[in-house]
């Protein structure tokens, strides 16, 4: 089924790579783009609300694919390949057998485990020609059991809608693969029953019941990492082609290995990080997996000291692990006591993308005291991919933002990059980590309207009205979340992920629960920062230092998207007004300005689960269709136009340049907020040849760093190619680009269409100047 | 800081450049030049005056112009007779889209500096700085002399693009201040340097002959225009020159037609038929150019 790439096709060819794929790997590449090319990969959610406030008032998280959960083909949206799941068509082929079709679905982790268990033991173990990793799924447990929150959870969800937030709970956190890799199936296993054991002997009713779940759950994992050994050795003995046959045989081995015992190779290692994230993965979508150099070193040094291994054979394993699915993880960063952590395995983790390239999700953690040959690595292969691989990612400004919120040094230092703007303390953290969202445009509108009303003459009055929408906001978002982690660990528990965390299987309370892991500080996107920005200078300048119009002209005038009389001569004021990104104090210090309002505003909030909510000055999508949803704003935005990508400037307002962008970014104090990504586009003649593009990224990246960013998201790519690609949706030629569309990479021609014209209009930087 | 009392005419700083000069670098372009190159990518660079430009493209008949200009210059119906404008720009304010635009303003030298400061970062990292442009930066040799020394006292890499026409009294102080001069030849014989230019080349060689004795770096820089100077025989001639004068390379831009819709928007006529000339043909010229015994590069 799979249809060969052909030889020019190779990423490692096209982006002048040193290092090539074998003959093995072009297989696996073949099946990659095959899957990614027949929209096998896609990730789906319901409606435009969703992307705009994190819910959609239906699915509880993204859209199931098939199901009693899943959207209407008509209404859903395509976010792009980013799933894990390789569709195949279809429902669950047993979901009239699930024990909750069977016996009523309670939302209890009982019920969930059972169907949990039943869902894996009927998942097939699959193994593919070629393959020295295994591990496939094709449907979500969330196709099989239906997954809905009481009543009073979606009734504050509206209101929240109203008042512009949302958000749903799921995944989204970081797993320490370093717990499972120690112990294994096996270990895992003993574990949750000696925990039980001491639970019940205190009578703790509520945990034993949590961890006899659990290990239902467990023994379900361990017959199907099982089942993939005994698949393999079957299709062994099933062909005549020595080289398959010795590839199953060793996929067999491994397998069995690892059913229940800890990993005790490199292979065997990456073998069990990949069924784990299978079997993870099947609960939903979205989870980080942490410092992969720092979790294989170990297993790999010690195979190369034993003559088991050499580094061509590590970054071919490693190539066709990111073959199967490139999640967000990470590589380089600190030691704990501070000192570089860049390690063997971290070269291995660029070589092997730079083998075989395309879509992945995987960040680099720059510090001042970084490798310096390793970083420049970095620059170049980003620069030379040009699709946003790896992100580029300032650890010290992470580690700053951790440490401000209150986490323990030793704890912090050990932060990973592990989503879209985001990172966490691996298996420490469970914070929603971009699934919530405040759209600041809505409180500056409702500001409007009561200034109009109170007739309000001067700027501090509109400020304060201004603030305390934004409040109201923020208690209306704060009062939805809190009603959802009332019934979260209940209703879905994450059980695998529990597996790999610091405190659940210790307390028998699940991840997602009251008192499990250490941190419970949701994080919560901000939508539409450099729109309402420019738009509150704009009003702050035209309405009440200037008194050029009235707040009633300009609301007016956004009412009706600046089509009244004379409103396109106030449009053009407004437009032609300084704008965030270009360097300019006045307009930048408002930026500043706000989001600092709505970080103290949600700092302050309280969480029942424990901490106060933490903002990001990111949103990974909703900016796409919430304009038309918003409608005009007072910077002098139609309404047909999207909204201002994260903390990016509004699509073509940066008239300066990329270093007066970065220089803008940086007025902002990174330390104070969970991340915010500089999305730069640039065409491939900015750089020049191959040779110096590295070195032009580096010089760009240091000083970003050095001044403060805390992330840059690269994609260099000819602009008039895309615009054939998206105007020519028949020409499979443009298959191959990918982008880094806002945290997450995807194939530019299996975007929604609306994606790819937003993706068009963003592009910023065609020259560097 | 006490404010200095020069002023220095710009017509634009350019941050992030990273095709003039090493590393990443902040153009200040001065505004006038006494040449008149035919093919001049910016034609609003060439007076020393303050000038007017209007983008018809963006224009959407508002007429906020029209209203405010005191003495009927600005009408919608076409160009009025010169020097009815007296430049008091009203109308650049009163425009909401940004369509009429004032080129040209004068800078305090503190200004400047504060300006090409922003990036100093950015000028550590890649080994880059300040490039003095124009226009001819020489033009103004007092406030041009006076700014370059303030860049050197910061201790920033200084280049400067110069076409030579300047007497060498006003040339070599400022030159001496720079790490690298990169210096225009665009013809060797006299006849048609006068033609394309508008000025005679005798002061433009005599004055190169004697930058490229000083310090600083020394780069011959030939802008290569389609059917004006891209023979073989013309680059051979300032190839061999440069070559018999000591300059470190020769850098030979490809000419790109990108000032056409600037001479529309200052109301100029655009006379110049240049052609862009291929990269097989900038690679025949290179080769010529190398057979003079010098580094050659293509492009900046």
């Amino acid at each position: 089924m799979t249809q060969a790439t052909d030889e020019k096709g190779y990423a490692a060819d096209m982006h002048h790579s040193q290092f090539k794929p074998n003959d093995r790997l072009k297989q696996l590449i073949g099946r990659r783009d095959w899957l990614t090319q027949n929209h096998k990969k896609d990730l789906y959610c319901d409606n435009a609300e969703f992307l705009i406030y994190h819910w959609s008032g239906k699915s509880e998280t993204f859209a199931a694919a098939t199901g009693d959960n899943a959207a209407s083909e008509e209404e859903r949206i395509n976010i792009g390949d980013h799933t894990c799941r390789v569709d195949v068509g279809g429902p669950f082929p047993y979901l009239d057998e699930m024990p909750s079709k069977v016996h009523g679905n309670e939302p209890t982790v009982t019920s969930w485990a059972a169907d949990y268990a039943f869902f894996l033991r009927h998942s097939d173990a699959e193994v593919y020609p070629h393959e020295q990793i295994v591990g496939e799924f094709h449907w979500q447990l969330d196709e099989a059991r239906s997954y809905k929150y009481p009543g009073s959870h979606a009734e504050l969800g509206h209101k929240a809608r109203e008042l512009g937030a949302g958000g749903f709970s799921l995944a989204h956190t970081c797993p320490d693969l370093a717990i499972g890799l120690k112990l294994g199936w096996g270990g895992l296993l003993d574990k949750v029953r000696a925990s039980r054991g001491k639970h019940a002997a205190y009578g703790n009713a509520k945990s034993v019941e949590y961890l006899d779940a659990s290990e239902q759950v467990v023994l379900s994992v361990i017959d199907y990492v099982q089942r993939h050994a005994t698949q393999a050795s079957m299709l062994a003995t099933q062909t005549d082609d020595a080289n398959l046959k010795a590839n199953y045989e060793l996929v067999a081995a491994n397998c069995a290995n690892i059913a229940q015992k800890p990993p005790s190779t490199y292979h065997e290692a990456l073998q069990w990080i990949m069924l784990y994230m299978i079997v993870e993965r099947i609960n939903g979508h979205g989870n980080g997996y942490g410092r992969f150099d720092q979790l294989l070193n170990p297993f790999y040094q010690a195979d190369k000291a034993a003559g088991r291994i050499d580094r061509e054979r590590a970054r071919e394993l490693l190539a066709e692990w990111y073959l199967k699915y490139g999640p967000h993880l990470s590589y380089g960063g600190r030691r704990e006591d501070g000192s570089d952590a860049t390690n063997e395995m971290s070269w291995i983790g660029l070589e092997a993308y730079d083998m075989v390239g395309g879509y992945n999700q995987f960040g680099v953690q720059w510090h001042s005291d970084m490798d310096p040959e390793f970083w420049a690595y970095c620059n170049d292969v980003v620069a030379r991919h040009g699709c946003g691989v790896p992100a580029l990612l300032n650890n010290d400004v992470m580690v700053g933002s951790q440490l401000r919120t209150g986490f323990p040094e030793a704890h912090a230092r050990n932060t990973s990059y592990s989503g879209c703007q985001w990172y966490c303390i691996p298996g420490r953290e469970y914070q929603d980590q971009d699934v919530n969202c405040i759209v600041l445009i809505a409180p500056m509108q409702r500001a409007m309207n009561l200034a109009i009303e109170q007739n309000v003459e001067t700027w501090d009055e509109f400020w304060a009205i201004y603030c305390h929408e934004v409040d109201r906001t923020s208690d209306a978002f704060v009062d939805f979340k809190n009603e959802a982690y009332k019934y979260h660990a209940q209703l879905w528990p994450e059980m695998i992920t529990s597996l790999c965390s610091h405190g659940p299987i210790e307390k028998g309370r699940d991840l997602t629960d009251f008192d499990s892991v250490d941190y419970n500080y949701p994080s919560v996107n901000v939508l539409g920062v450099p729109n309402v920005a420019d738009s509150m200078y704009a009003i702050k300048r035209g309405c009440f230092d200037e008194k050029k119009y009235t707040l009633q002209q300009l609301h007016d005038a956004c009412t009706s998207d600046w089509t009244g009389e004379g409103e396109e001569v106030m449009r053009q004021y407004f437009l032609n007004l300084p704008k965030f990104g270009n360097d300019e104090d006045s307009v930048d210090a408002m930026a500043v300005e706000i989001s600092e309002q709505v970080r103290e505003t949600t700092e302050a909030k309280h969480c029942i689960k424990g901490g106060h909510f933490r903002p990001s000055l990111f949103q990974f999508q909703g900016h796409t269709v919430a304009g038309p949803y918003l409608g005009a704003t007072p910077d002098g935005r139609k309404r047909a136009e999207p909204l201002a990508h994260g903390m990016n400037p509004m699509h073509g307002r940066n008239t300066e340049g990329l270093l007066a962008t970065a220089n803008s970014f940086t007025k902002l104090d990174f330390n104070k907020y969970q991340g915010g990504s500089l999305q730069i586009e640039l065409h491939p003649s900015a750089f020049g040849g191959y040779d110096s593009r590295g070195d032009m990224m580096q010089q760009f990246s240091d000083v970003f760093f050095a001044q403060g960013g805390v992330q840059i998201n690269l994609n260099v790519f000819d602009l008039d190619e895309l615009r054939d690609a998206y105007e020519n949706p028949e020409k499979t030629e443009y298959d191959h680009i990918v982008v880094k569309v806002t945290g997450y990479s995807a194939h530019f021609t299996k975007m929604d269409r609306q994606f790819q014209k937003e993706f068009l209009e963003r592009v910023n930087y065609t020259k560097l100047n | 800081m006490t404010e200095t009392l020069t002023h220095i005419r710009l017509f634009d700083i350019q941050r992030y450049s990273v095709h003039d000069g090493d590393g990443i670098r902040t153009n200040v372009f001065l505004k006038g030049c006494p040449l008149a190159c035919k093919w001049c990518s910016n034609p609003e660079s060439q007076s020393f005056a303050f000038e007017k430009t209007y983008n018809a493209s963006t224009c959407m008949g508002c007429q906020r112009c029209v209203e405010v200009c005191p003495t009927g210059a600005m009408t919608l119906e076409g160009p009025q007779p010169k020097g009815t404008c007296t430049l008091c720009f009203r109308c650049e304010a009163a425009c909401p889209t940004a369509s009429i635009r004032r080129i040209g303003q004068d800078w305090s030298i503190d200004a400047v500096l504060e300006e090409v400061l922003k990036d100093s970062a950015f000028y550590t990292v890649s080994g880059g700085g300040v490039t003095l442009s124009g226009g001819e930066p020489l033009a103004q040799p007092e406030a041009c002399g006076e700014l370059a020394k303030a860049i050197k006292q910061l201790g920033l890499h200084l280049a400067i693009e110069t076409c030579g026409y300047a007497p060498w009294a006003k040339a070599e102080p400022v030159y001496r201040l720079c790490d690298q001069i990169l210096y225009d030849i665009k013809e060797i014989d006299p006849e048609r340097h006068k033609r394309f230019t508008g000025v005679d080349n005798a002061l433009i060689l005599d004055n190169a002959r004697k930058a490229a004795a000083l310090e600083s770096e020394f780069i011959v820089r030939v802008p290569v225009i389609g059917d004006y100077n891209d023979s073989q025989d013309t680059i051979q001639d300032i190839a061999e020159f440069a070559a018999e004068i000591g300059a470190e390379a020769i850098h030979l831009l490809p000419f790109h037609q990108l000032g056409e819709n600037k001479y529309h928007r200052a109301g100029l006529q655009y006379t110049c038929n240049a052609y862009t000339p291929d990269d097989e043909m900038m690679r025949e010229l290179a080769d010529v150019a190398s057979s003079c015994g010098i580094p050659v590069q293509i492009g900046g």
